[in-house]
């Protein structure tokens, strides 16, 4: 896993880089259909990005689809000093994290978790108890505020350095650090119950 | 004009008749899109609404029974722009011509101006 | 990169926000660790994460319980991305729909330029003009086009009548067109036939007279993401055709 990790946001753009620089400066002057090519080609990542952060599928696809009509009004501005996906990838991020803010906040100041032991006691199959972990996690990933939680998603689940983290929310690279090691020590303790 | 034609019952004739115009694909996005669409992500921005329910503006002139049409249109690849905008005002002309048939010396004069607004 | 976005500007994303220690969740996990050895927990999950080798950590039972729960926390987010759909299983026509419907009532037309003669009241928008001479352009081999203007010049302002409320002048245009050349072009012969086929679309497509075209070569490409760039043009023209638009 480990091993997955330290990509940057603009490695998993979609192919042919030149296509979206292309598609991009068009939409900019106004051709609405390399536009609609342009939402096409990057809307799955986005999409996957946004439900990670968000942790809801329905909220993913109206921060995307905000994100890419933002987009539309801001392309005059671009001038492509960013690829456009990264650029999309800060955008759909920042749209993220303000939902995640806006959010009522779920739980009280004494919020570290119970441990979550696996509810069966017997010989459940690995795979029936991988779901159940899974389902855990994503509930401890509540528990996380805005800005630990968009961190740590960008960092391990998404794979991206440190730096790229650190451009895409704002701060610098130490806070990015602080953050995600918070969010995991909140999680390990959130998820004791599976080791 | 006559009294009963109103400028929306014209835009409606007019419109009727470019779209049954070689070449074009349809008219410019109005209103009936707007409405149509997701409330809530700043609808109206665009000029959308200047045109009319249809891509057709009609508008009297004061003290004159001449009347100004502004055409707003998008286009099939594979037609001249400039023959379609030609074959499109006559198509108005005629229609302006037919819907007032029947009443001597009531065909309407108009001042017809295309504008081609895209190309599918 | 200077670019905002949201409308934010750049690096005040976190601004607003109380820092670490005075947030309500923040505060219930300390801003240091030290496990029962000394060794700050911070320090040996980075070292793990950097695969530093430390001679203590691998002996040490406090360290080795510490790693324990950082891998059984990655095992479980390894499980959680093996249970995402694939990217291609994500739904994008319904969401891309959406986002287009806006986008149209929104539509940037640019500049609006004369067709014909003088006495006519005909006009087409810059982003037709634009598309259509990109799309003559894409149609050269190993040849793509970027940004696209166009304007008119009057040939004689004193006797050309004013045109209407925000459209150009009457008067032949000029274009300007980026392009992305693959390598294997002659660049002087690459822009001559971007000329010839933009004067060509403009007469035989549009009907607008053609002052001048300047063609800035932006960009150039090898000759694998030339190719790959024309698969692409023949799959969009294929698209169109299925689409019964009449040719």
């Amino acid at each position: 896993m480990p091993g997955d990790r330290g990509r940057a946001p603009e490695e998993t753009d979609a192919p042919l880089p030149h296509e979206d620089a292309l598609l991009a400066v068009r939409a900019a002057e106004g051709d609405d259909q390399a536009f609609e090519a342009l939402v096409h080609r990057h809307a799955p990542v986005l999409l996957r990005l946004a439900t990670r952060l968000l942790g809801s599928p329905t909220e993913a696809e109206d921060a995307v689809q905000e994100a890419f009509v933002s987009a539309w009004r801001k392309l005059p501005e671009f001038r492509g000093d960013a690829r456009f996906g990264t650029w999309m990838h800060r955008i759909v991020t920042n749209r993220c994290l303000n939902l995640l803010r806006s959010r009522q906040p779920v739980t009280a100041l004494d919020n570290v978790p119970e441990p979550q032991a696996p509810e069966h006691q017997v010989s459940p199959t690995r795979a029936a108890e991988a779901h159940a972990a899974v389902r855990d996690l994503s509930r401890a990933i509540e528990g996380l505020s805005p800005e630990q939680r968009v961190c740590w998603v960008l960092r391990e689940l998404d794979g991206e350095p440190y730096e790229s983290i650190a451009e895409t929310v704002g701060i610098s690279q130490e806070a990015v650090r602080g953050r995600v090691f918070r969010a995991r020590r909140y999680l390990t303790e959130a998820m004791a119950g599976w080791r | 004009m006559t009294e009963q034609q109103t400028p929306r019952a014209l835009a409606d004739l007019v419109g009727a008749a470019v779209l049954a115009t070689r070449g074009v694909a349809f008219l410019r996005p109005g209103l009936a899109e707007l409405l149509r669409s997701s409330v809530g992500l700043g609808a109206g921005r665009g000029t959308a609404g200047a045109a009319g329910p249809s891509g057709v503006r009609v508008q009297r002139r004061k003290g004159s029974p001449e009347v100004d049409i502004e055409v707003y249109v998008v286009l099939h690849r594979g037609h001249r722009a400039l023959d379609v905008t030609r074959a499109v005002r006559s198509a108005v002309v005629e229609a302006l011509a037919a819907g007032t048939a029947g009443e001597p010396g009531e065909a309407i004069p108009a001042q017809v101006r295309v504008t081609v607004t895209g190309v599918v | 990169m200077a670019m905002n976005e949201d409308g934010t500007p750049r690096g005040t994303a976190f601004d607003g926000v109380p820092e670490e220690g005075t947030v309500r969740e923040e505060g219930t996990v300390p801003e240091e660790e030290t496990l029962p050895c000394g060794r700050e927990l911070a320090r040996v999950w980075e070292q793990a994460e950097t695969d530093e080798p430390d001679p203590h950590t691998a002996d040490c039972p406090h360290c080795a319980e510490a790693l324990r729960a950082l891998r059984a926390l990655e095992g479980v987010v390894a499980r959680a991305r093996v249970d995402e759909p694939e990217e291609r299983q994500w739904d994008t026509a319904a969401l891309a729909g959406r986002v287009m419907d806006v986008v149209r009532l929104e539509l940037r037309p640019g500049r609006t330029l004369a067709l014909g003669g003088d006495d006519e009241d005909a006009w087409i928008v810059e982003a037709a003009a634009a598309r259509t001479f990109r799309a003559a352009v894409d149609a050269l081999p190993g040849v793509r086009a970027g940004s696209c203007r166009v304007e008119t010049t009057p040939v004689n302002t004193a006797t050309a009548s004013a045109p209407p409320a925000g459209r150009l002048p009457r008067g032949p245009a000029r274009v300007r067109i980026e392009v992305q050349v693959g390598l294997s072009w002659n660049l002087h012969l690459v822009a001559d036939e971007v000329r010839a086929r933009i004067v060509e679309a403009a007469d035989g497509e549009l009907g607008l007279r053609i002052a001048a075209v300047d063609v800035v070569v932006a960009d150039l490409l090898d000759e694998d993401e030339a190719d790959l760039l024309d698969a692409a043009d023949r799959l969009d023209e294929a698209d169109r055709r299925d689409e019964g638009g009449p040719r």
